[in-house]
């Protein structure tokens, strides 16, 4: 199910909001939260609930063993079963035809490759996240294990943010559902203004912006090098709007049951380095690469050397963490490569002032020509078309009927970004006003109408 | 203003206006997606398909069948007649793919007995279509025609009932037919098929830019997946061919011309150049193994001119076009 979805907003979101405050009991009021979680994950496809479900079993178990363990050796044991079986599962549904098809290659019988029939299961890159976290977070005994299964599953599974995150942490959820209270009116009231907001962004400017660029790259041989640009930076402005809209949803959502949740995203376009970039950009996924990933491998702690490869290591893990193909690879290993880069110069003063914020955007832009190609000759062409300079000013695979709407909101896009305040630092108390009040019911009824023509959000993919 | 105020407001003008639209779809029904009568008969929607297949049924001394898609529908059945001395009937209508002109053709076999010649005017985007859609297949009439094909995955009824229920498409075709109903522009199709009252021809004094207009709608939108001629269309005519022979009944193709400006941007197109030719190719083989006549008009200028007088628009020639046509098809 969709959160862009007739089904979700007309029916699965008002029935499970109005049980949720129906019931005065807290522990029937998880019930519902739970229960409906599931009910929305096997919406998609039932079949994957046992895997949601044993996945989560695994990790509140292996928690709790943990925690009861004093002696560290035994409790690594105990980590490990974690870390295999969510890896395990991450691993084979994920990339099980990717390694099996670069080691038929290197075995020089890639001719013979058959891939194998596996569904990747929706939101499982998020979730086995959010859930080895936990085990690790009680590893290191930075907390106690739950004794609530029903909270901890919960959190694991919790609609809003299952399929796309933002990858909420255990310590951010699970005492908020522990105590699940009434929220104000005012808060529902936000939840619902970030939600639409969150809907707007998705439906009105990423989806317009997206057709346009979709269609136009079908031609990516025929396109000259302004349309390679405006595709370029067409998708820039799409995956950041969708995906921003995306957690803009969830966060609204989780204040309609008077949840807190984690901010995604920060104006990442307006960063001046690329270490500010990812400060901003998919900030939960950041934030977890960097405290279970990078400090792991050692951070900076090990010289400088070790630091420069650990940065490498953790982008391609996070770059590869998104599919299995080698373009994601590449993006990761490029964006490490520049966090290597900025650290080794920082302070040097190489790049003027003023040049920072349009180089920075730049790196991210050709960085996303990677990331949306489907693979690298792809990646190649495309980025042979940037530079080549041939043309002119044609601009004929921008389809009419999609070309002047990409153009508005291209323009609108490109305001919002670097002239408008982000959805997070809005002051949603002025959206009380009956001007406001206007603009959205009318923003909210014409995205229902444009819902007959949904796609879904580009994060679902990985 | 107090935030339980504000969210009372919200929700109940949000649903009154949900309300009011999906009341209005289900009243016009243009798509007759909720079984309403069809209050409107119109060309322009699904309708008219229904209406038109009404009159083919009763148009029994027809002799010749005319096929096609909007772009026939300059091709006027009292001029075939005029030229040729048959009595015709023309099946042509917008948004007509292989599928459908197959389906008027059997109908027509079926029900036409005086039947001498089919007319089946092919565009080349019309092999682009690699499934059959839902609707034109409930039309119960065609329902046989289309068993075994392979068709548009279909949504379950409740799911596709409620999904339309609130669209821009759905409303913006409702307000249309209320538009046409008040400005009492409706179309009805006459006995022969054809919507001769309501075509009027326009005068262009800028064509080519009407062109340019068009031409990005006609390569990345229409033609955007267009890969081979589909399997779906190539598989129907075969039988068309096949069912014609059987019924002893001309089978005579007219490939049709775009406008050599947009034929300019096409070439353009590697893939869309070498489909343009495989399509070409196509015909002229079934006419070399003797099963039908093709009258490739494809290079336009050697039969009709470039400007007003020949082309409605940007992408269908004119009445004046047509004539042309006619009296090469007749041998003159």
């Amino acid at each position: 199910m969709l959160f862009n979805s007739y089904e979700f907003i007309l029916l699965f979101l008002p029935i499970v909001w109005l049980l949720y405050f129906a019931l005065k009991n807290p522990r029937m009021r998880l019930w519902v939260l739970a229960s409906s979680s599931y009910f929305f994950y096997g919406y998609w496809n039932y079949k994957f609930i046992p895997l949601l479900l044993f996945s989560t079993l695994i990790d509140f178990f292996v928690g709790k063993k943990i925690g009861k363990l004093a002696d560290q050796k035994k409790s690594k044991k105990w980590l490990l079963l974690s870390i295999i079986v969510n890896l395990g599962f991450l691993g084979f549904f994920k990339y099980a035809n990717f390694f099996a098809e670069n080691l038929s290659f290197l075995s020089g019988s890639s001719a013979q490759f058959i891939p194998w029939d596996i569904v990747l299961p929706v939101g499982i890159s998020f979730y086995t996240f959010q859930s080895m976290s936990y085990t690790i977070d009680i590893y290191r005994g930075n907390f106690k294990p739950y004794e609530d299964f029903l909270a901890f599953s919960t959190y694991v599974s919790f609609f809003p943010q299952l399929v796309a995150g933002p990858i909420v942490r255990h310590d951010e959820l699970v005492p908020q559902l522990l105590t699940p209270t009434k929220p104000e009116t005012s808060n529902i009231v936000i939840g619902l203004q970030r939600f639409v907001l969150g809907l707007a962004k998705k439906v009105i400017i990423a989806d317009s912006i997206g057709n346009a660029v979709d269609q136009a790259l079908i031609h990516i041989v025929d396109l000259s090098s302004l349309e390679a640009w405006m595709c370029a930076l067409g998708y820039t402005f799409q995956l950041y709007f969708d995906f921003s809209g995306y957690s803009d949803m969830a966060i609204g959502l989780g204040r309609l049951f008077g949840l807190s949740f984690p901010e995604n995203f920060n104006s990442p376009y307006k960063s001046r380095s690329i270490t500010e970039f990812w400060r901003r950009w998919h900030m939960t996924l950041s934030f977890w690469l960097r405290d279970y990933l990078y400090i792991s491998l050692g951070g900076n702690r090990k010289g400088a050397a070790r630091t420069y490869f650990n940065l490498v290591m953790t982008m391609l893990l996070g770059g590869l963490w998104h599919g299995a193909n080698w373009v994601f690879v590449i993006w990761g290993v490029f964006h490490g490569l520049m966090l290597a880069i900025e650290r080794l110069f920082k302070g040097k003063g190489l790049v003027p002032r003023h040049l920072k914020l349009p180089l920075t955007f730049l790196m991210v832009v050709l960085g996303w020509v990677v990331f949306r190609s489907p693979d690298v000759d792809f990646a190649i062409i495309w980025l042979k078309k940037l530079f080549s300079f041939e043309g002119g000013l044609y601009y004929k695979h921008f389809i009419a009927r999609y070309r002047d709407r990409y153009a508005a909101m291209l323009v609108f896009a490109i305001y919002m970004t670097w002239w408008s305040k982000n959805t997070g630092e809005i002051e949603y108390r002025k959206f009380l006003s009956k001007k406001y009040l206007v603009f959205f019911i009318l923003i909210f009824v014409y995205i229902l109408m444009e819902l007959g023509e949904k796609s879904p959000f580009l994060y679902f993919q990985f | 203003m107090k935030p339980q105020r504000w969210l009372a407001i919200f929700l109940t003008t949000s649903l009154i206006f949900l309300v009011i639209i999906a009341g209005l779809n289900i009243y016009i029904d243009p798509f007759k997606n909720y079984n309403q009568s069809w209050r409107f008969n119109y060309v322009s929607d699904r309708n008219g398909r229904y209406s038109k297949l009404q009159r083919l049924k009763k148009a029994k001394d027809t002799q010749c069948l005319v096929l096609g898609s909007s772009r026939s529908e300059f091709i006027f059945p009292e001029d075939i007649e005029k030229i040729t001395g048959m009595k015709t009937f023309t099946s042509a209508m917008g948004g007509a793919y292989t599928y459908t002109k197959y389906a008027y053709a059997l109908e027509g076999m079926k029900h036409l007995p005086n039947l001498k010649q089919i007319w089946y005017v092919s565009d080349f985007f019309e092999f682009n279509k690699k499934t059959i859609p839902w609707m034109l297949a409930e039309l119960d009439e065609f329902k046989p025609y289309f068993m075994g094909k392979k068709f548009e995955p279909v949504k379950p009824a409740l799911t596709r009932k409620i999904k339309s229920l609130f669209s821009w498409e759905l409303t913006r075709q409702s307000l249309k037919t209320i538009s046409d109903y008040f400005r009492n522009k409706k179309k009805h199709y006459l006995k022969d098929g054809s919507t001769q009252t309501s075509i009027t021809r326009r005068d262009f004094s800028s064509l080519e830019k009407e062109i340019k207009k068009v031409e990005h709608f006609y390569f990345l939108d229409n033609w955007n997946d267009y890969r081979k001629l589909s399997d779906l269309s190539v598989e129907m005519i075969q039988e068309l061919v096949q069912k014609t022979q059987e019924n002893k009944i001309a089978l005579k193709v007219m490939l049709t011309p775009i406008h050599p400006k947009l034929l300019e941007s096409l070439r353009e197109h590697s893939h869309l150049k070498r489909l343009w030719e495989q399509w070409r190719t196509f015909w002229n083989d079934l006419a070399d193994q003797g099963s039908i006549e093709v009258y490739d008009f494809t290079e336009s200028e050697k039969y009709i001119g470039n400007d007003g007088d020949y082309w409605h628009d940007g992408v269908h020639f004119s009445r004046e076009s047509s004539q042309e046509f006619i009296f090469r098809m007749k041998g003159e």
